[in-house]
C-alpha cells in the first residue's frame, strides 16, 4: 500500500509540475505540413546532434564556414615589379579597361592591377599545390578580360597540370586564337600544344 | 531422544510453531509483500522501458533531427576592380539589393555612405569555395560610368578587386517548408543570448531540465497578476515540445514532454541544447513558409545577419518567441513594442544594455525592413534553367533538404535591367504598329561570348511570373538566323567560295519527290541578279541562300550547324536553308555563341558550382572551350555579321548604340512574320531575342523592326564593349578593286576584305579602272545554275 501511495504522489508530482507549464499568451505550434511522420532521417556517424559538430554557416551573409582550403585574395599588389607598373597602368587603366585585348602589337600591354592581383594569386595557388583553386582565380581574371590571351595560355597551363591534355590544347588553342602577333606567346601555347599531345599519347 | 523426534514427525504436517506464534498479522503481510513484489516489479519494469522508450525518441528527435535544410542559390558576386564601367546608381542599387544600409558612419559592417560619385562601404566578408574574402573599409571613386579607383580607407592603398558577396535569389525549400539559417551559439551575440535567458529561463545554467523554482516563481506571478502572465517551461522544455509534430496539450504530453527534457539534459550539454534551441525556435510565418531559429528571423526581421542587430533589435526577437503571431510586429506593432521595451528594461537590469541608453532605446522604432520577402524566387526562368541544369545532377530531394549552397551565373542588375526594357519595348511595339495590346511575347538570353556564362534570361514579357519559360521550351522556326551557318560552311572551303564570290539571286523554283514546287521569294520580292557572298548575307537575299546551299549540300549545313552546337534532329530538306527548322531561343544562343567565341565553343552555363552546407565543393562546372569550326572562317563570317548591322538588315540598331560601339549580328523573320529574331554580340555580351505570339499568328514583325528593336535597347543598357576581332593569323586583309573583283595594291581605291591565305583573287596589274591586265585566279569557279541540283530531289 505504502509503495503504491509512493509511486502515486510520484505520478501525482509530475502531473502538477506538467499543468503549471502554462500556455502562452496567443501561443501557437508552427504550421507544419506534412503528416504525423517525420522526415527520414538518415544514419548518423557522430553521436552529437549534427549542428554542434559540422561547420555551419554563419548567419551573416549566409555564408559558407571557413573552408579549410580557402585563402584569402590579396586584394593588394603585392608583386614588387607589378608595384610599378600598377602605377602607371593605373592612370590608364581606364582607357585600357575597354580596350579588348587584342595583341596585334608586338609588346605587351600591361596587365590592368585587377589583373595582375588575380595572376598572382593565381600563380600562389598553384605553387601550395592548389590548382582547382588557381584555375577558379583565372576563371575569374578572364572574366574581367575575355580576350586576353595570357591568361588563356595560363589556364592551358594550370589544366596541363591537372592532367587535364584535351582540355588543355584547347585552351592553348583558344588562346593562340587571340595571340596576334604575339610570337613569344604562340610558341609558348605550341609547345603546350606538344607537351599536352605527349602527355596524352598521341 | 526418541519421543522427541516422534513429536517432530508428528507435528509436521500442521503449521510451524514460530509462525503460529506470530499471530494471525502475518500471513497477509506476507501475501501483500508478495502481491505488491509483483506489483511493483513489473510497473518499475514498465517504467524503465517507458523511460528508456522516451529517451531514445527524444535522442531520435535530437540527433537524428538532422534539419531539412533549404538549398540557397545565389547570383554572381559583383567583382569591384579600378577602370570597370559601372554606374554609381546602379552600383547602389545592387548594394541595397544585398541590404547594405545608407549610414552617417561607416563603422558597422553593412553600411555605406554616398556623397555624389564618392561611396564608403564597409563591406562584409563571404567564404567563397576559392578563396576567402574579407570584408573591407573601402572607398570607390566613379567618374563618367566607371569606377574611377578602389581606395582602402585603413591605409589609403589601391586594392586590385574586390568581391562582394553574392546575392540569394532564391531557396528550393523543404516540402515541408521550415525555413532556417543554421548558426552555430558562437555566432549568436551574447547579449541576446542573455536576454533570452532572462527573459525565458532565468535559471538556465542551473536547473535540470524541469525548474521547479521557475514553476513556484510562475504561479506566484500569476496569482498576483491574477492572469497566465508565465511560463515555467524551461528552453529545454520548449525545445523538446518543438520535437512534436502536433501540439496537443494533453496531461500525457506534458508529462512525455517533461521527462524528456529531463533526459535530454541528462545526456547533452547546456550549450548543446542552448544552439538546437537557437536554430528550432519558432518566429513566425511568411506565407507558406515558417521563419524558424533565430539566424532566419533576423534576416526576416531586419535583413541583417545577427552580427548587425542592435540592443533594441534583439529584444523584439526575444519578445517575437512567446508568441509570434500575437506579438507580430508586422500586425500587432504595438502590442510587440511594449513587450519589447518591457524587455529593453530587463535587459537595462540586468546591464546587458548600458542603462542610460533605455530611454533613447525604448524611443526608437522597431526596425523592421521593408522589403519583400525572401521567399519566392525573384527570377523565375533563370530558376526554372538552374534547376534543369541540376535535375541533372541531383535529386530533388537533395536539392530541397541539404542545404546545398548553389552560385550561378546571374548577373542581377542585368536581369532587372532587361525585365523591364523588354516590357516597355514590346508596349512601345504593339503601340507604334498598331497591334493589339499584350498579345505579342518574347523571350531573351544574354551570355558571355568567351565563357557561355548566361547573365540574364527572360521567359515571358512578364518578369516575375512563373509561366512558359519561352527562352527554354518556345521552339520556333528561326528563319535567317539559320543563314550564317550556310555561309560558314561555304567560307569554311576558300578554294570554292571567298566573302567576294558571286552568288545568283535569280527566280528558283524546285520541285520536290511528290512534285511539289518550292518558289522561294525574296523578303523585298525581288531579284538581285549576281550578288557578291557578303552582300547576299548582310542583306539576307533568300534566292541567293537556296543556291549556295543547294551547292554545299543540306548535310554539309547540318554539319555546321552541330559543329556551331545545335543538338536537335534537323530535317535535312533544302528549306532548311531559309531557316525551316526549329530552334529554342537558348539553343539558337548556343549556336551563335560559338560564332561570337572565334569558333570555339562553350558549352551555355547557368550554374558555377554546387557546395555542401559545409560550404565544400560537392560539382563545379569549369570554363571548357572546344573548337568545333575553324577560326579563320568564323573570323569571315562575323566580319560579315559585323556588315549586316553597318549596312545590312540590322542597321537600324546604329541609331539606338552609342557612337563607337561595333556589334556584329543576324536578323531573323520567317514566313508571314510570325517569328521576329535577332542574334548578336559585342565583345562580351551575346544576346538572342525573339519576338512572337503564342498563338502563332502573324504580327507584321521583322526580326528588324521587332526583336532587333529590344536587342538594341538592351545593349545600350548594359554597356556592352565594342566589338574588336582578333584576326587569326591564317587571314589576311586584301584591297579589291569592285569593278573588277580583283586583287590591287593597299593605296589603291577599292575595298578591303579579309580572305583565307591562299584564297585571295589574283593581282590586278595596276589601279586604273580600265583592266590591262587580269589573270583568273586557279581555283574552281562557282558552278551557275546547273540542272543537277534536281537530282537532290529524286
Amino acid at each position: 500500500m505504502n509503495i503504491i501511495l509512493r509511486i502515486g504522489t510520484m505520478l501525482l508530482v509530475l502531473s502538477i509540475n506538467a499543468c503549471i507549464i502554462t500556455p502562452r499568451e496567443g501561443e501557437e505550434a508552427p504550421v507544419v505540413q506534412i503528416g504525423s511522420k517525420l522526415p527520414p532521417t538518415k544514419p548518423q556517424t557522430f553521436k552529437r546532434p549534427r549542428l554542434s559538430n559540422q561547420n555551419i554557416s554563419t548567419s551573416a551573409v549566409v555564408a559558407p564556414s571557413r573552408p579549410n582550403t580557402g585563402v584569402e585574395i590579396s586584394p593588394y599588389i603585392t608583386h614588387s615589379s607589378a608595384d610599378k607598373r600598377s602605377q602607371q597602368s593605373h592612370n590608364s587603366s581606364t582607357r585600357r579597361a575597354n580596350r579588348a585585348s587584342n595583341q596585334s602589337q608586338a609588346q605587351r600591354t600591361p596587365d590592368s592591377p585587377a589583373i595582375v592581383a588575380l595572376l598572382d594569386s593565381a600563380s600562389r595557388e598553384q605553387h601550395k599545390g592548389r590548382p582547382a583553386i588557381a584555375a577558379a582565380t583565372l576563371e575569374r581574371a578572364l572574366r574581367i578580360e575575355p580576350h586576353n590571351a595570357r591568361l588563356w595560355y595560363r589556364l592551358a597551363a594550370i589544366r596541363l597540370d591537372q592532367g587535364r591534355s584535351e582540355l588543355a590544347i584547347s585552351l592553348a588553342k583558344k588562346s593562340n586564337s587571340l595571340a596576334g602577333e604575339d610570337m613569344a606567346l604562340r610558341k609558348k601555347n605550341e609547345r603546350l600544344i606538344y607537351q599536352a599531345k605527349r602527355k596524352a599519347g598521341f | 531422544m526418541p519421543t522427541t523426534n516422534n513429536q517432530t514427525k508428528g507435528r509436521q504436517a500442521t503449521t510451524p510453531r514460530k509462525l503460529r506464534r506470530k499471530g494471525k498479522k502475518w500471513p497477509t503481510s506476507l501475501y501483500l509483500s508478495r502481491f505488491l513484489l509483483f506489483l511493483i516489479l513489473p510497473v518499475l519494469l514498465a517504467l524503465i522501458a517507458y523511460l528508456t522508450y522516451l529517451d531514445k525518441q527524444m535522442r531520435g528527435q535530437f540527433e537524428g533531427k538532422r534539419w531539412a535544410l533549404p538549398a540557397q542559390v545565389y547570383a554572381r558576386p559583383l567583382e569591384l576592380y579600378a577602370g570597370m564601367t559601372l554606374d554609381p546608381d546602379e552600383f547602389e542599387e545592387s548594394l541595397r539589393r544585398l541590404r547594405y544600409r545608407l549610414a552617417r558612419s561607416t563603422t558597422q559592417s553593412g553600411t555605406y555612405g554616398r556623397d555624389g560619385n564618392r561611396f564608403h562601404i564597409r563591406s562584409r566578408s563571404f567564404f567563397f569555395w576559392d578563396g576567402a574574402q574579407q570584408g573591407q573599409w573601402i572607398k570607390l571613386q566613379f567618374h563618367q560610368g566607371r569606377l574611377q579607383s578602389l581606395t582602402s580607407l585603413v591605409d589609403q592603398q589601391a586594392l586590385g578587386v574586390l568581391r562582394l558577396e553574392p546575392e540569394i535569389i532564391a531557396r528550393i525549400y523543404p516540402l515541408h517548408k521550415e525555413d532556417r539559417i543554421l548558426v552555430r551559439l558562437s555566432e549568436v551575440p551574447s547579449t541576446l543570448v542573455n536576454t533570452l535567458l532572462a527573459v525565458e529561463d532565468r535559471s538556465f545554467h542551473s536547473h535540470f531540465g524541469v525548474d521547479f523554482r521557475g514553476i513556484l516563481r510562475a504561479i506566484l506571478a500569476n496569482i498576483r497578476a491574477g492572469d497566465l502572465v508565465q511560463g515555467g517551461s524551461t528552453l529545454t522544455q520548449q525545445l523538446v515540445k518543438n520535437f512534436f509534430l502536433t501540439s496537443e496539450r494533453t496531461l500525457k504530453r506534458k508529462i512525455n514532454e517533461a521527462i524528456m527534457a529531463l533526459l535530454l539534459e541528462a545526456r547533452y550539454s547546456k550549450d548543446e541544447i542552448l544552439e538546437a534551441y537557437l536554430n528550432e525556435i519558432y518566429f513566425g510565418q511568411d506565407g507558406p513558409r515558417s521563419i524558424h531559429g533565430i539566424g532566419l528571423a533576423s534576416q526576416f526581421y531586419f535583413s541583417r545577419p545577427l552580427n548587425e542587430l542592435e540592443a533594441q533589435h534583439m529584444a523584439l526577437l526575444v519578445a517575437i518567441i512567446k508568441g509570434p503571431s500575437y506579438y507580430n510586429p508586422r500586425r500587432h506593432a504595438d502590442r510587440a513594442r511594449q513587450r519589447r521595451n518591457q524587455i529593453l528594461g530587463a535587459m537595462s537590469e540586468r546591464n546587458l544594455l548600458p542603462p542610460a541608453h533605455l530611454a533613447t532605446l525604448k524611443a526608437t522604432s522597431l526596425g523592421l525592413s521593408q522589403d519583400a520577402t525572401a521567399g519566392i524566387s525573384s527570377y523565375p526562368a533563370f530558376m526554372d534553367l538552374v534547376r534543369r541544369q541540376l535535375r541533372r545532377d541531383y535529386q530533388e530531394q537533395d536539392l530541397r533538404s541539404e542545404g546545398l549552397r548553389i552560385f550561378t551565373t546571374l548577373a542581377p542588375e542585368v536581369q532587372t535591367q532587361v525585365e523591364s526594357i523588354v516590357s516597355k519595348k514590346l508596349q512601345s511595339l504593339e503601340k507604334i504598329h498598331k497591334l493589339p495590346p499584350k498579345e505579342l511575347e518574347s523571350a531573351l538570353v544574354l551570355s558571355g561570348t568567351q565563357n557561355g556564362e548566361i547573365i540574364a534570361l527572360i521567359g515571358g514579357r512578364t518578369a516575375g511570373f512563373p509561366g512558359f519559360n519561352r527562352a527554354l521550351d518556345a521552339v520556333r522556326p528561326i528563319g535567317s538566323l539559320v543563314k550564317p551557318a550556310v555561309y560558314l560552311n561555304a567560307l569554311s572551303k576558300p578554294n570554292r567560295y571567298t566573302v567576294i564570290s558571286t552568288l545568283d539571286d535569280r527566280p528558283l523554283r524546285l520541285k520536290d519527290q511528290k512534285d511539289h514546287i518550292w518558289a522561294p521569294k525574296n523578303y523585298d520580292r525581288r531579284y538581285h541578279q549576281d550578288v557578291p557572298l557578303h552582300t547576299a548575307l548582310a542583306k539576307s537575299y533568300n534566292l541567293a541562300t537556296v543556291r549556295l546551299g543547294l551547292d554545299l549540300g543540306v548535310e554539309e549545313v547540318i554539319h555546321t550547324l552541330t559543329q556551331l552546337g545545335v543538338r536537335r534532329t534537323l530535317q535535312p530538306y533544302p528549306s532548311l536553308f531559309l531557316g525551316a527548322c526549329a530552334l529554342s531561343p537558348i539553343e539558337v544562343t548556343q549556336m551563335y555563341q560559338t560564332l561570337a567565341g572565334g569558333g570555339f565553343r562553350t558549352p551555355l552555363r547557368a550554374i558555377r558550382e554546387v557546395l555542401d552546407v559545409d560550404g565544400r565543393p560537392l560539382q563545379r562546372y569549369p570554363l571548357t572551350v572546344k573548337q568545333t569550326v575553324k577560326p579563320e572562317s568564323v573570323y569571315l563570317i562575323n566580319t560579315l555579321l559585323k556588315e549586316v548591322v553597318d549596312q545590312g538588315t540590322a542597321r537600324s540598331v546604329k541609331r539606338l548604340l552609342p557612337t563607337g560601339l561595333e556589334v556584329a549580328g543576324k536578323t531573323g523573320t520567317t514566313n508571314d512574320t510570325r517569328d521576329s529574331w535577332f542574334a548578336g554580340f559585342s565583345q562580351d555580351i551575346l544576346g538572342v531575342v525573339w519576338i512572337g505570339r503564342d498563338d502563332n499568328h502573324s504580327m507584321r514583325l521583322t526580326g528588324s523592326s521587332g526583336a532587333l528593336q529590344v536587342w538594341g535597347e538592351v545593349m545600350r543598357k548594359i554597356h556592352p564593349r565594342s566589338l574588336q576581332m582578333v584576326k587569326p593569323k591564317d587571314v589576311e586583309i586584301i584591297t579589291i578593286d569592285p569593278s573588277s573583283g580583283l586583287r590591287v595594291s593597299a593605296g589603291c581605291p577599292g575595298k578591303s576584305y579579309p580572305f583565307i591565305r591562299g584564297s585571295a583573287p589574283g593581282w590586278q596589274a595596276n589601279c586604273r579602272k580600265r583592266v590591262v591586265k587580269q589573270t583568273i585566279p586557279a581555283r574552281e569557279q562557282p558552278k551557275k545554275s546547273p540542272a543537277w541540283w534536281q537530282k537532290v530531289f529524286q
